[in-house]
Order: C-alpha cells, then sequence, then structure tokens
C-alpha cells in the first residue's frame, strides 16, 4: 500500500469517525416537557391579551428580577405573546431618563400575592386577575 | 383559495430557482436547486419589505419578478448546454454517498429530537427573529422597530424575519413551525449546497465527505433547530465563496455567477450584520485577488458584475439603517471610548484567549471540529493548483472575516467576557460551512489513488478536472 493510499484511508476514517460521533450526540433522546416555556407562557397571556389595548405602548410590573436570566425571560416572554402591543419594564431602569405615564400595566407576578404592593409602589392597581401570575394593572385615579 | 395560498407559500422557490437558472445555466439543477433555495428567500423577504412600504401586495411584486426573470432567459435564450453523460460512481463515491445518506438521516432525526425541545426556538428566537416576524405581519409592523424594544436589536437586518412574516401571512397565525421549517430549510440546504458546489468544483467523493463532516459537527444540527439568523448567514457565505470559485472555474465569461455572489453577499448583509464584514472583507479580497490576476482591468471588467448583484439589496438595506435605531456595538461610541478599547492591553489578552480556548472546543465533540478538519486536511495533502485564485479568495475572506469578529469584541461595549460566552461560538458556527468548503478546495484529490473496477481506470479522467461536467463551448452566461 502506497503512502499516499494509506493517508487517503486515514482521511476517509477521520471523516467517517465524525460523522458517527455527530450522529451519536445528535440524536440522543432528550426528555421532552409537556410544553416547553415559551408555549406555556403565550397560554398564561391569551386572556389577558384580549383585555388590553391592540397596539401602542403599556407598562410592565413583575416580582421578578431583570438581574438575572429569568427576570429577563418572562419580561421578553410576555412581550413575544403580546406583540403587536410592546410592554415597558417599570420602574424605568435607563439612567437619566423618565418613564412615559401609562394608564394601562401587565402585571407578570411569579408570587401572586406581591402583586398589589409592587403595583401600589407604581401607581397602580389590580383591576383583574387572570390566574397564573397574569394580571391586569391600571393606573390609581387621582381624587 | 387553496391553488392561490398554494401559490404564495410556494414562490420563493421557483423564483431563486429560476433566478439562478437565468444567471448561471451551467451549474447543474441540483446546485441550482440548493443556491436558489436561498435565494428565493432572501428576494421575496425582500419584496415583503418593500410591501410593507409601498403598500403593494408582496405577492405582485414576486409575481413580477418571476415574468421579469422568464422574460431575461427568453430574451437572453441561451443555447441549451450540451448534455454529458453523468460518469459511474466510483466504488469510493457510492461508499461515501451511502455513508452521506445515512448521517444525512442521522442528522435529520437529531434535528427533529432537538425542535421538539424548544419549538419556539431558542431565546433569540423569540426575543429578537421571531418577535420582530409577529410586528412585521401586523399593520403596526413599524412598532417592531421602535427604541422600547431596544434589548431585541431593531437594528439587526429583516430576511428572516421578513420572510418568517410574509409566510405567516399567507398562512395566516403565528404557527411556529413555519419558522420552524424555514431553519430546516437553511440547515440541511447548506449541507446540500457544500456536497454540491465540491462536486462540481473537486469531487463527488470530497461533496459527500465534506456533508459528513458538517452533519457530524452536533453544535450546526442544534443552531439548525435555534431558529436564528447564524445558520442563514453560513449559507449565504458558502454561497459567495462556492460562486466566485465556480467563476474562476468556469472562466471570465461567466459573469452570470459574479452577479449572483453578489447577489448572495449582499443577502447574507440582509440576514445579520456580520454579513456586512461579509461584503467588506469578500470585495476587498476579490479585488486584490483580481488585481494580481489581471491588473485593474480585470477588477474592474469582473468587479462590476459582483457589484451590479450586490446593488439592489445593498440600497434596501441603506434605506432600512436610514431609519432603524444605531448599532450599540459601533453607533453608539465616542471616538475617544474607542481608541482607549484599542489601547487596552487586558482585552486583547481576554479576546485572545476566548477565541483560542472556542477554537479548540467549538462543535460539541470531545474534540473542536477545527482540529478535525485539519487531521484530515494533513492526511489528504494540499493542492491549489487548479483552484488558486478560488483558494485566496475563500482564505483571505476567511481571515479578513475572522479578523474583524476580533476587532468587534475588542470595542464592544458589553463586557467581553459576556459577548464571548454568548455569542463566539455562533460567530464561529457561521464561518464553519465556508471553512470546511475551503479546506476541501485547498486539499488534494484522492481518486487516482483508488483502484477501479471496470475497464481501463487509467482512462478516466481526473475527477477535478472533468468535475465542470459541461462543456465550456457553451458560454452563454456573459
Amino acid at each position: 500500500m502506497s503512502a499516499r493510499l494509506a493517508r487517503n484511508i486515514a482521511g476517509i476514517a477521520v471523516v467517517l469517525l465524525m460523522g458517527i460521533a455527530g450522529a451519536y450526540v445528535e440524536t440522543r433522546p432528550i426528555p421532552v416537557s409537556q410544553m416547553d416555556t415559551v408555549t406555556y407562557n403565550e397560554t398564561r397571556f391569551v386572556a389577558l391579551k384580549r383585555a388590553l389595548p391592540t397596539h401602542g405602548v403599556v407598562g410592565y410590573i413583575s416580582d421578578l428580577d431583570l438581574s438575572n436570566d429569568e427576570g429577563t425571560a418572562a419580561w421578553y416572554l410576555a412581550q413575544y405573546s403580546l406583540a403587536p402591543l410592546q410592554v415597558y419594564f417599570l420602574p424605568n431602569r435607563t439612567p437619566g431618563t423618565t418613564s412615559p405615564i401609562f394608564d394601562v400595566a401587565v402585571g407578570n407576578f411569579q408570587n401572586s400575592n406581591l402583586a398589589a404592593a409592587l403595583a401600589a409602589r407604581n401607581g397602580f392597581v389590580v383591576e383583574r386577575d387572570f390566574g397564573a401570575g397574569a394580571m391586569l394593572l391600571s393606573r390609581v385615579k387621582q381624587p | 383559495m387553496i391553488p392561490i395560498a398554494l401559490y404564495e407559500v410556494c414562490l420563493p422557490l421557483p423564483i431563486g430557482f429560476l433566478l439562478v437558472r437565468a444567471l448561471a445555466p451551467r451549474i447543474g439543477m441540483v446546485l441550482a436547486a440548493c443556491l436558489g433555495l436561498g435565494i428565493g428567500i432572501g428576494a421575496v423577504s425582500c419584496a415583503y419589505f418593500i410591501s410593507l412600504f409601498t403598500g403593494l401586495p408582496s405577492v405582485v411584486l414576486e409575481s413580477a419578478l418571476v415574468l421579469g426573470i422568464l422574460l431575461f432567459m427568453w430574451r437572453a435564450a441561451p443555447q441549451s448546454p450540451q448534455r454529458v453523460a453523468a460518469k459511474p460512481f466510483t466504488r469510493l463515491e457510492l461508499g461515501l454517498g451511502l455513508a452521506f445518506v445515512v448521517f444525512l438521516g442521522c442528522g435529520i432525526r437529531g434535528w427533529m429530537l432537538q425542535w421538539r425541545v424548544a419549538p419556539h426556538g431558542f431565546w433569540d428566537a423569540w426575543a429578537i427573529w421571531n418577535l420582530r416576524a409577529r410586528f412585521l405581519t401586523t399593520d403596526y409592523w413599524r412598532d417592531g422597530l421602535s427604541p422600547v424594544l431596544y434589548w431585541s436589536h431593531p437594528d439587526y437586518p429583516l430576511l428572516l424575519s421578513g420572510f418568517v412574516a410574509r409566510m405567516w401571512r399567507f398562512t395566516g397565525g403565528w404557527d411556529p413551525g413555519v419558522s420552524a421549517v424555514t431553519s430546516f430549510l437553511f440547515t440541511f440546504g447548506t449541507v446540500c449546497l457544500l456536497v454540491a458546489s465540491l462536486t462540481l468544483l473537486k469531487s463527488r467523493a470530497y461533496g459527500f465527505a465534506a456533508g459528513i463532516i458538517l452533519l457530524g459537527t452536533p453544535y450546526f444540527i442544534t443552531y439548525g433547530t435555534a431558529q436564528l439568523a447564524d445558520i442563514p448567514l453560513s449559507f449565504f457565505i458558502l454561497s459567495t465563496l462556492a460562486l466566485l470559485a465556480l467563476q474562476d472555474r468556469f472562466g471570465p465569461e461567466s459573469s452570470g455567477l459574479a452577479v449572483l455572489a453578489g447577489l448572495t453577499a449582499a443577502l447574507a448583509a440582509w440576514t445579520k450584520n456580520e454579513g456586512l464584514m461579509l461584503v467588506a472583507a469578500v470585495v476587498l479580497v476579490r479585488a486584490i485577488v483580481l488585481f494580481r490576476a489581471g491588473g485593474k482591468r480585470m477588477v474592474i471588467g469582473q468587479g462590476r458584475f459582483f457589484v451590479l448583484g450586490m446593488a439592489p439589496v445593498l440600497l434596501l438595506i441603506a434605506f432600512f439603517k436610514h431609519f432603524a435605531p444605531p448599532n450599540p456595538h459601533i453607533g453608539t461610541q465616542s471616538a475617544a471610548t474607542l481608541l482607549a478599547m484599542v489601547t487596552d492591553k487586558s482585552r486583547y489578552a481576554e479576546v485572545n484567549q476566548a477565541f483560542v480556548k472556542h477554537f479548540f472546543s467549538f462543535g460539541n465533540l470531545s474534540v473542536g471540529v477545527f482540529l478535525i478538519l485539519a487531521v484530515w486536511l494533513a492526511c489528504a495533502g494540499l493542492d491549489v493548483k487548479k483552484n488558486r485564485a478560488a483558494a485566496h479568495t475563500a482564505l483571505g475572506t476567511l481571515a479578513a472575516m475572522l479578523a474583524g469578529y476580533y476587532v468587534v469584541y475588542l470595542i464592544s461595549p458589553f463586557g467581553v467576557a459576556w459577548l464571548v460566552a454568548t455569542s463566539l461560538d455562533r460567530v464561529l458556527l457561521q464561518l464553519w460551512p465556508a471553512v470546511i468548503f475551503t479546506a476541501f478546495l485547498c486539499a488534494r484529490v484522492p481518486v487516482e489513488a483508488w483502484p477501479e473496477p471496470g475497464p481501463s481506470p487509467a482512462a478516466r479522467p481526473d475527477d477535478a478536472e472533468a468535475a465542470p461536467s459541461l462543456p465550456a463551448t457553451t458560454a452563454t452566461l456573459s
């Protein structure tokens, strides 16, 4: 066997081994939950979406902290579910800017017991609770 | 109603295929279909964006495009290329072909398994690409580019979101299956494009082997289900380099291939901002390669066709960028801040370390796939005699893009560690199919080392010589 042929065979062996290793990794069974996070959130927000304006900007209040992925994902998923409405995180976190005034806000709570207090801190009251932490909040009417 | 809906949904495929056949009738049906898939998706995405602005139904624009292409084909009336009988498969080609089919099946199976876990795609799919697509299906599509959604990168170009929005509008609703199918088409379209282009440029055996290496990269399949723009971008980078290599192979009269290469480069820029890096890199490198080959005359002679292909889509991108918010990497920092970053040695150290680490671990196998490819190349040996210009173009473009990415990491306003952790593997993924293509383009064809059955194997021409498989007499491309 010539050296060239041996190298060719080695090259083909490298290709096939990589194919086999890749196929092994790719086709390993993966546990699938009954409902993925996105679909679950879409379901949570269906009823709330009907009670909101069809477009424009509304506030967003949550007990989940934006400093971790869980809180950020909850905000982005609410936005994804409620599009083409835009949801604006309250309180405003951008330095040097002020929040627009919203009459309506979306409440997205992991612990629903915190909803009333957090809403009040931002000048809102819970108008309707749609369950699973999804709530419609409205601005407190000034006397 | 069903035939009309079917016509609307399927229109991208004939648009892309006809455009490729009109401009490059010599490249064969399989490669034309692969290229046509991405080009068709890109074309209808552009048409959809224009339709949002003008109010014209996109299907009217797209139908006009089909008629225009058909008219061009009829006016050009190329001689139908002489058919050359396909060479029979050699034992090596047959074996690798069968292995490729098996691994393709495994890749599709792996794709299905991973898609079931995340039918809406990965984080960026629902936070950026599909979110934007949802806005683009409504009358309030401009709100999707609003600064309120700053975190969803409203400056990102719209090929993927625009195409998904178009399909959602025609199919009704926001079915996640639409964006998943789009992801699937780009993933396996990239594999087929790699196989078909290398089959034409080198040999069937090398086409199949390259396809197996790409399919054997678990990271590629995983991100094939992600519904992000990285795989579509990798498709257009590969298309551009493959088309330029084919142009070099078929000769300067094949200007249609240069037009298509320009178009795919611009579609890369319409896919992701990184695509603009491809445009800059390939224009620069190609100009140098052409200048070295034939001076200024060749740069102008061939470069104009490339520019012609790029121009319409680049104009559209310029129009989009005119009102989209600025990119946080480059549009928001002062010159002093940038200067401080490029003179900060610790940032260089951090970026260097990240590049080295990801280079050795990329691919989600125990061994980095770049290393595996390097071992394969060492086994095969180098031979760029027949593809010198194409190899220089591909290598130079990839090197320039990597250098560009390096600079972006260096001057990013975000922390280097965070940015690298969340993006460097995806950036390498964008280049990976083109890297495989370039390695195989530069490799020595093994065929003469393989004894074949049948009469007089020595009489069979070398695969690389016969690769174009179409006669040079049909110069219908100019």
